[in-house]
């Protein structure tokens, strides 16, 4: 067979998020997972999309109707189909090998600042709270017996929310069917970043495109 | 003197509903509730869990009349110490999440692969915390 069929599908599955190094030539390929026959993925997967000018550390956002635009110039009968994403975010860094994460002693350090954090915010709560008076309160409630300083009471509790902390951030079963919802926070809190970058680029544009409609104002003031 | 009577029982009642409805509304939106359930594959239990936080509450609000006691042994304070103490350590574990501590500091500081140790951290530093807050004098008296 010579070449592509005139007329094919194609499905494309935008990626959400992808990294790039500066003045790298981003091809479909990159941004998207291509189905089609062979030869057409292989056509459409080389077709450039943009050159990423941005330096190391900055952001790009690129709208999967890019890539609509720019098969359609090249295969006009292409039938494509988009799913997942409706733009990818392309972050700009210098090797996509160096992502790794921070220094063990910067993590050490992190987790000395949240102990002593969380050692004084206990302590400032029970006292904002009165606890002490309602220990013994309760002290006397559940025994009869009148105690200032009921640590039968108070060490099992101080125990208790180490292991409160525990539970909710399960550590304590080994089996993780579920996630925790520490990493369901992370997915969200990453999401939501995902989300506001594109609106934030959406925006930009819609300003850069208004600018463009009036050129002359401004000049005859 | 009638008037006064009914009068107190309303403002009463009133201040009673709002507290109320209050710690309800901050422990649901804490996510306290799903999550025990999720943690102990309960989750046809929520009703009760309902209840018990009612129950629980009003008895709770009859703490400063202080006229009874149950006579218990004293093991029953150190139970109910350790359950509330696990209670209090899911409340403020929430709060912390609800502010998305965590995931924010592990992302900025590109040290998400360490949360596990930052949580330890935490969880110690709040039982260390809250045990010498009881044991050291000076704190608790």
């Amino acid at each position: 067979m010579a070449g592509p069929q005139p007329y094919s599908d194609v499905f494309l599955r935008v990626r959400q998020r992808i990294t790039a190094a500066p003045g790298e030539l981003l091809q479909v390929r990159k941004l998207a997972e291509i189905a089609a026959d062979q030869e057409t993925a292989h056509i459409i997967g080389a077709i450039p999309i943009r050159q990423v000018r941005q330096g190391v550390g900055t952001t790009l956002v690129i709208p999967a109707f890019d890539l609509v635009k720019a098969i359609k110039q090249q295969m006009p009968a292409a039938d494509i189909r988009l799913m997942g994403e409706t733009d990818t975010i392309v972050s700009v860094q210098a090797e996509e090998t160096n992502q790794g994460d921070a220094p063990w002693w910067g993590a050490v350090g992190v987790a000395i600042l949240l102990s002593i954090g969380a050692f004084l915010a206990i302590m400032n709560f029970q006292t904002d709270v009165a606890m002490p008076e309602v220990h013994r309160t309760l002290f006397y409630m559940l025994t009869g017996a009148r105690s200032d300083q009921p640590l039968v009471l108070q060490i099992p509790y101080a125990i208790g929310v180490g292991l409160g902390i525990a539970i909710f951030f399960n550590r304590l079963s080994r089996h993780h069917s579920e996630p925790s919802p520490l990493e369901v926070e992370m997915h969200l809190y990453d999401k939501s970043v995902s989300e506001c970058f594109i609106a934030m680029e959406e925006q930009r544009a819609k300003d850069e495109e208004r600018r463009k409609d009036r050129p002359t104002r401004g000049q005859h003031q | 003197m009638m008037f006064r009577w009914i009068s107190l029982a309303v403002v009463g009642l009133a201040q009673g509903a709002v507290v109320g409805t209050a710690l309800v509304a901050f422990v649901t939106i804490l996510d306290i509730v799903p999550r025990l359930a999720q943690a102990t594959n309960t989750r046809p239990l929520l009703n009760l869990y309902q209840w018990s936080l009612v129950i629980g509450a009003t008895v709770g609000a009859t703490i400063p009349l202080q006229t009874m006691t149950l006579h218990g042994p004293v093991v029953l304070a150190a139970g109910v110490g350790l359950v509330a103490g696990t209670f209090f350590g899911l409340i403020t574990s929430a709060v912390a999440e609800v502010l998305n501590v965590l995931p924010i500091l592990g992302r900025r500081l590109r040290m998400t692969s360490y949360i596990s140790l930052f949580v330890w951290a935490l969880l110690l530093g709040k039982a260390l915390g809250s045990l010498v807050y009881w044991l050291v004098p000076g704190f608790g008296r």
